[in-house]
């Protein structure tokens, strides 16, 4: 059984990330009250995941996080931080893999934290001061996506051919942006089986005239010699700027060294996790990949859920990330994290 | 660009001409036109004169100009600074020391208490024009006066926050919301302005332009770190950098040097510094001195020169690769003379070390998608204009530069201090005091 860690191991390192686990959520984590009234921010939160589906988990978490802070009637600040504090507890339980969402809630909290020590004499306004800073962070971290694109485009020009694996909203937006802006490039897609969301992909960037070539999986390291470079999203950067991301980024990024090509990951600051796995069985994520005993007449490989598997790329094959703060190389995403620690 | 063509008797404009027209007959107009033809012209390149002269230039400048706020005054620089980096964008200490500039003027502004008047001239909406502004927005260089560069690392030291974005979030944030445009009430136009900083700034920089000056003394400080007793060194083409720090090794220590004499661009340059000559009519202002130098030879040095084609071979007996870079990036990488990249790469086969002689003039604050937009293509060396059925007949390229990726290098050698390539970055942002680098 080397393929799951054990649950209690998963836990106790889990809860560094995130926070001390008590169970004080009244209901069974769905909702969070107090004497005034109520707010539940495990429909708050899916319901902004719903209502537009380009919005990711930590962003999502965030926008939550801010209306928690509106509907908070808390008077001190203790009060508020631990209302923040039990309202991440209850999302990051809502979600089976919730290391993105479990950076969003983190940084909202260190980023709320940060300020308590700005004026604690007049709550009232203090309070209001937080949720306008809070709103507005939420604000920045989706509006990183088109800075993103923006940055991202400079990759691109004339006769580029990239390959791209899976379906990250920053990489789609770098492509789509140098597609409006008449770059001609090409686009090598694996078909990222079995979400196929590289099917999806091409469809949308065909919809704005660009050449697609959709490859299986299997024929990533044969098709590697025929671009230039490699661009991938991340679900998570974690802080030696190991990233997870959807499964085959690995063997991708093993493709792409061997042939010389640039990594580049596209991705958000609000994804850095100020934590590290050591190896693909330490993400802190429960996947049956591999099962030696899978459920009697299955045949083919273990089935996926919703999320679908990832798999973890270590920093050095990755040349560069595309952030909304600049291109920054491994070594500075791994500075940026760490930093975050004393802020 | 041939070594060969200036006579004696006709005067090269140069580094030397161009500091002896801002001592005589400076305008504030006229000197950025005739510059900005310089620099197009090459009549000043590589890095050194770049930054000596335009630091000069811009000491004038502000000299002369006459400002309401600290908001004119950037303005009017990041004006000027777009003429020159236009004219010569690969010439890239230009804009380095307009970057350090902004930086003084920065500083004194906030030692001045209008740190806020800095802020809110920086608070151009360039980024955001970009985002809207379609195809042609963003391929221009970004300006300098980005929000994202200097901005917030001005109100805020610690200069690796994640949450920049709020770095000023008591006082902005909630006064001035986001629909006030930023002009509000701040800028009070004082007359008195100029008076307050400009001494200040006309001396920061004066101190600047004398760091440029001693920018090689410095860097052979750290002689006695780099080269050790006995050691055989290898450098390509013997910049003067190198052959600073050789000197000021030589008088301590004893050591052999293998000099490569590098491609048809070098090798002319590289065989008279190695006879200790003048460097075939670069710039002539430090002629006298160099007469006045010993040579390693002179110390007692045993000085080889091998052509390109040996170094593989020699490589085995080498301790260490000394060489001088033209420009360094923030990820580590270099742009270095053409051939330098044969040299790092059988140092890296014989797992020999490689240190970089850089001066802080040479550390740009860039990040890059593209290595060969940097390299810069020169006229062919071996044939010249009687041959012209071969040129019609073949091409002929000759990169002056090659792109060297930090991986190949140990370590650098600035004249802040010996920095390891993947922090190449910090030291450079540092020196700008920025947050981010610029991606270009």
């Amino acid at each position: 059984m080397f393929n799951v860690h054990p649950a209690h191991d998963r836990r106790a390192r889990n809860s560094s990330l995130t926070h001390p686990s008590t169970d004080t959520s009244p209901a069974p984590g769905i909702v969070y009250s107090t004497a005034m009234g109520q707010f539940d921010i495990r429909s708050y939160y899916s319901r902004l995941l719903s209502e537009d589906s380009t919005k990711s988990m930590p962003i999502a978490a965030m926008e939550s996080l801010s209306a928690l802070c509106d509907a908070s009637k808390a008077t001190t600040i203790h009060e508020l931080l631990s209302s923040i504090e039990i309202g991440s507890k209850a999302l990051i339980a809502s979600v089976p893999n919730s290391i993105s969402l479990t950076a969003g809630c983190a940084m909202f909290t260190k980023f709320i934290s940060a300020h308590t020590h700005d004026d604690p004499r007049d709550f009232g306004a203090f309070k209001k001061k937080l949720q306008e800073n809070g709103h507005l962070f939420a604000q920045s971290a989706r509006e990183a996506r088109f800075k993103i694109a923006a940055l991202g485009v400079g990759m691109l020009r004339d006769g580029e051919v990239v390959m791209v694996h899976g379906y990250s909203r920053c990489a789609v937006g770098i492509l789509k942006l140098a597609a409006q802006r008449n770059v001609r490039f090409k686009v090598i897609v694996t078909e990222t089986r079995p979400s196929c969301q590289g099917t999806k992909l091409a469809v949308e960037l065909r919809a704005l005239g660009v050449p697609v070539a959709v490859i299986d999986d299997n024929a990533v390291a044969y098709a590697m010699k025929k671009c230039r470079s490699v661009l991938i999203g991340a679900e998570s950067i974690f802080a030696d700027a190991s990233i997870i991301n959807v499964m085959g980024t690995h063997q991708i990024a093993l493709a792409a060294k061997k042939y010389h090509r640039k990594v580049y990951v596209a991705t958000e600051t609000h994804k850095f996790v100020d934590n590290f796995p050591l190896d693909q069985f330490d993400i802190p994520i429960e996947q049956d990949v591999i099962n030696f005993d899978p459920p009697a007449g299955f045949d083919g490989p273990m089935p996926q859920t919703e999320l679908g598997f990832v798999d973890y790329t270590e920093p050095q094959f990755i040349d560069a990330f595309i952030t909304e703060v600049g291109l920054l190389t491994p070594d500075q995403v791994a500075e940026r994290i760490v930093a975050m620690r004393f802020q | 660009m041939a070594p060969t063509a200036p006579t004696s008797t006709l005067q090269t404009p140069g580094l030397k001409w161009w500091l002896t027209h801002l001592e005589t007959d400076f305008h504030h107009e006229n000197s950025v036109e005739l510059y900005v033809g310089a620099l197009k012209r090459r009549v000043i390149r590589n890095p050194v004169p770049a930054a000596v002269g335009t630091a000069q230039l811009f000491l004038r400048l502000i000299s002369s100009y006459r400002f309401q706020s600290i908001r004119q005054l950037v303005d009017y620089i990041s004006g000027v600074e777009e003429r020159l980096s236009a004219a010569r964008p690969r010439e890239m200490s230009v804009r380095n020391m307009v970057r350090r500039v902004v930086g003084i003027i920065r500083e004194e502004a906030e030692n001045n208490g209008m740190g806020d008047q800095f802020q809110e001239a920086l608070r151009s909406e360039d980024f955001e024009e970009a985002l809207q502004g379609g195809p042609t927005a963003l391929k221009k260089r970004p300006s300098l006066m980005t929000v994202k560069s200097f901005a917030v690392a001005a109100s805020n030291p610690s200069l690796t926050n994640v949450f920049e974005i709020f770095s000023h979030p008591s006082s902005s944030i909630t006064s001035s919301a986001t629909s006030s445009p930023p002009s509000t009430g701040v800028a009070k136009p004082q007359s008195s302005v100029q008076h307050d900083v400009r001494p200040a700034i006309i001396q920061d920089i004066q101190e600047l332009i004398e760091e440029l000056d001693s920018c090689e003394t410095n860097l052979a400080e750290y002689a006695m770190n780099v080269i050790h007793r006995n050691e055989v060194i290898l450098t390509y083409g013997f910049p003067s950098t190198v052959q600073r720090l050789l000197l000021r090794a030589a008088q301590k220590r004893d050591f052999t040097v293998v000099v490569v004499e590098g491609s048809l661009n070098v090798y002319r340059k590289t065989h008279n510094a190695v006879m200790n000559k003048d460097t075939a009519n670069e710039e002539d202002e430090d002629a006298a001195e160099l007469a006045a130098r010993k040579s390693l030879q002179d110390r007692g040095i045993q000085v080889i020169v091998i052509s390109d084609s040996d170094v593989i071979n020699f490589m085995g007996r080498v301790n260490k690769v000394i060489l001088g870079t033209e420009y360094v990036f923030a990820d580590g990488s270099l742009l270095a003379p053409a051939g330098t990249k044969n040299i790092v790469r059988a140092a890296k086969a014989r797992n020999t070390p490689v240190v970089v002689l850089s001066g802080s003039y040479a550390l740009c604050p860039i990040t890059t998608f593209f290595e060969d937009q940097w390299i810069e293509m020169g006229a062919p060396k071996t044939v010249d204009f009687q041959e012209g059925y071969v040129i019609d007949n073949v091409e002929m390229p000759n990169p002056m530069v090659d792109f060297i990726p930090g991986s190949y290098v140990g370590y650098f050698v600035t004249n802040n201090g010996i920095v390891a390539p993947n922090a190449m970055y910090r030291a450079t942002l540092d020196l700008y005091h920025m947050s981010e680098c610029d991606l270009l």
